[in-house]
Parts: C-alpha cells; sequence; structure tokens
C-alpha cells in the first residue's frame, strides 16, 4: 500500500475541528462504499439516488433529508431526538447544507463515532463536531434503531493512525 | 471542435522547452476556465440534467463499428496533459465529498466529459485504478451503457464491467 494511502490528507479547509477534537483512522481509502452506506452498516455499496449507485427500492429518489432517513427507515431506524448514547439502540447522524444531506456518522457501542469520508478512509471521532464544517455542515437529524443481540457488533478494526485531542 | 484541433495540432509542433512554459500557462488558463465554468449556471445544470437522466450529449456515431473512432497521434500529449490536470483538480476538490451527484457536477469533470471520445482511453484506465466515479462521463461520452442494473452500488464491478467495455471496443 502507498505511503500517501496510510497517512490521510484530512484538510484543515474541510475538517477545521478533526485535529482539534481527535480522531482515529481504521481503513484504507477505498471508494467502494461511501459514508451513507458505512452509516447504515454497509461495506459493499455506494449508497445514493442515482444509475451507478445504490438506493433502497421503493424509496424517493429526490435526494432530501426526508429521502435519506426514509432509506434508513428501510433498514429499522427511526426518527430521535439527540444523540446521547442510548443502552440497547444504535444511533446515526445526518449532516447537511444548504443543498441538501452531506454525510452520516453511526455510533459504535462505546458511543463513538465513526464516518467514512467520503471516497477516503473510515475514522472513529468522539464527537460530532470533529467532520462539521465546509464540506459537510452540520448535524441536522438522528435516528436509532435496535442493537442487534445475537449478533455481536463487529469489533472496530486495528486503529492505523489516531490523533488524541489537543488540549485546550 | 475544429478550433480545437488546430490548437492540439499547433502544440504538438512545440519543442520541449515550450511545452514547459506551456504547461504551466495552461494551468492558469485551465483556473481560468474553470473559473468562468462555474458562473456558467445554466451550462452546468444542464449537464447536470443530462448526468441524472444517465446519458444524453451528442456524441452519436455508427453504433455497428466495433471500435469506437478515437482519434490518436499527434494531439495525444496535450489531450493526456489536458486530462491529467482535469483529474488533479477535481481529485483534490471531491475526495471527502459523500454525494457522488455533487463530484459529477464540479466543472472539472463536466470538462473532462468535454473533451470527448479522446478522453475515453484515459478515463478508463483511471477508472480500472481507481474504480473511481467516472461511469457518468463514460456514459456521457460514449453513449453506452455496459453496467447491469443489479450493479448498481457496486463500484468494482461497475469499473470491471466498464473496463471490458473499453478492451472488447478495443479502446484499451
Amino acid at each position: 500500500m502507498a505511503f500517501e494511502d496510510d497517512f490521510p490528507d484530512l484538510s484543515e479547509e474541510h475538517y477545521p475541528h478533526l485535529v482539534r477534537l481527535g480522531y482515529t483512522v481504521r481503513s484504507p481509502k477505498t471508494v467502494q462504499y461511501n459514508c451513507l452506506a458505512w452509516a447504515a452498516g454497509d461495506d459493499r455499496q455506494w449508497w445514493e439516488p442515482g444509475v451507478d449507485t445504490y438506493w433502497p427500492p421503493g424509496v424517493d429518489t429526490n435526494f432530501t433529508l426526508a429521502s435519506l432517513m426514509a432509506a434508513y427507515a428501510t433498514r429499522g431506524y427511526e426518527p430521535c431526538a439527540t444523540a446521547k448514547r442510548e443502552r440497547g439502540y444504535e444511533k446515526i447522524a445526518i449532516y447537511a447544507d444548504a443543498d441538501g444531506p452531506t454525510h452520516a456518522a453511526r455510533q459504535r457501542g462505546n458511543g463513538v463515532w465513526t464516518s467514512k469520508l467520503g471516497k477516503d478512509h473510515d475514522i472513529d471521532h468522539p464527537h460530532l463536531d470533529a467532520v462539521q464544517g465546509p464540506l459537510y455542515g452540520s448535524v441536522v437529524a438522528f435516528m436509532r434503531r435496535r442493537r442487534k443481540t445475537r449478533k455481536r457488533t463487529r469489533k472496530p478494526s486495528r486503529p492505523r493512525l489516531s490523533v488524541r485531542p489537543r488540549a485546550a | 471542435m475544429n478550433d480545437r484541433h488546430a490548437i492540439h495540432a499547433e502544440a504538438a509542433e512545440l519543442s520541449g522547452a515550450e511545452r514547459s512554459i506551456g504547461a504551466m500557462l495552461g494551468a492558469q488558463a485551465l483556473e481560468r476556465e474553470l473559473a468562468e465554468h462555474r458562473s456558467w449556471g445554466t451550462t452546468l445544470s444542464s449537464i447536470r440534467a443530462e448526468l441524472a437522466s444517465g446519458c444524453g450529449f451528442d456524441t452519436a456515431w455508427d453504433s455497428d463499428e466495433h471500435t469506437l473512432p478515437v482519434e490518436p497521434t499527434t494531439t495525444d500529449q496535450a489531450i493526456e496533459q489536458r486530462f491529467a490536470n482535469l483529474l488533479g483538480v477535481w481529485k483534490k476538490a471531491t475526495a471527502g465529498m459523500s454525494i457522488a451527484a455533487r463530484m459529477t457536477a464540479h466543472p472539472a469533470y463536466v470538462a473532462i466529459i468535454e473533451m470527448g471520445r479522446p478522453a475515453l482511453p484515459l478515463l478508463l484506465r483511471e477508472m480500472e485504478a481507481s474504480h473511481d466515479h467516472w461511469a457518468p462521463a463514460l456514459r456521457a461520452i460514449s453513449g453506452e451503457n455496459p453496467v447491469r442494473p443489479s450493479d448498481a452500488g457496486d463500484m468494482a464491478t461497475i469499473a470491471r464491467r466498464w473496463v471490458a467495455w473499453g478492451k472488447a471496443k478495443r479502446i484499451i
């Protein structure tokens, strides 16, 4: 694997809060799936309405916050009020800017959020604010679903790079 | 199109040093061109509409032919340089984006589509290497779609289908 692939270019321009709040890189770069898929637990497809992309059958192909939430509803998610960790539930946070949805993050069992950054890496980030900024806008909605109990949630892969939060 | 060919023909006659200077000036021109593109709201929206509909563009040719009329030879270097410049701009601008519709609306992506059929082999090689979102551009330029509906979302398979198509058409 190329050197540059192991060390992400997570620019302050795109993610002005990321370095300050800390993050851990969990995967190599890949274009195989996007954040919307990753939030739903799918690392095999690119989720988005379109000719070449996966979109749950029957869901409105106009890409809006409502249609994205409807897409997640097909995977058992329902709207909820906050990001606060709730026993027995896994949550997703949806980001948007003025033009519509831009990103989604999923809460792991330990309360940490995991994000797939476009065509780049998966990262874990303790704070939702970490990826807010000019690229993804801000969090506009939360959803939750019952965490599966029979099957253990896949453990996060070995960290590839960890950046600790900067002291205030 | 004729003007563009004339420019490419002139570029092919330049010396190495002239080409280096040309490349530098070309990068600046590219920036200006993309800036102009950004202000061409009408053009961009029409191209977006074409991309959203899955195809379009005036790229008609004789579909009975087994090989596409990709024009090679003297203009190759200028075409490759322009493609590389646009690709670099596009990759940098869209690396963190999670929505393909936004990536394919980027002016550099639209400019690659506007390069037309000469860009096909470059696009296919890039697709083979990166599995990136080049299917809309390939569809727009070629007027064809070798991807099956059941492949939607599987970027690796989509890339494989296009590369196989390119090989079958002897483009790569």
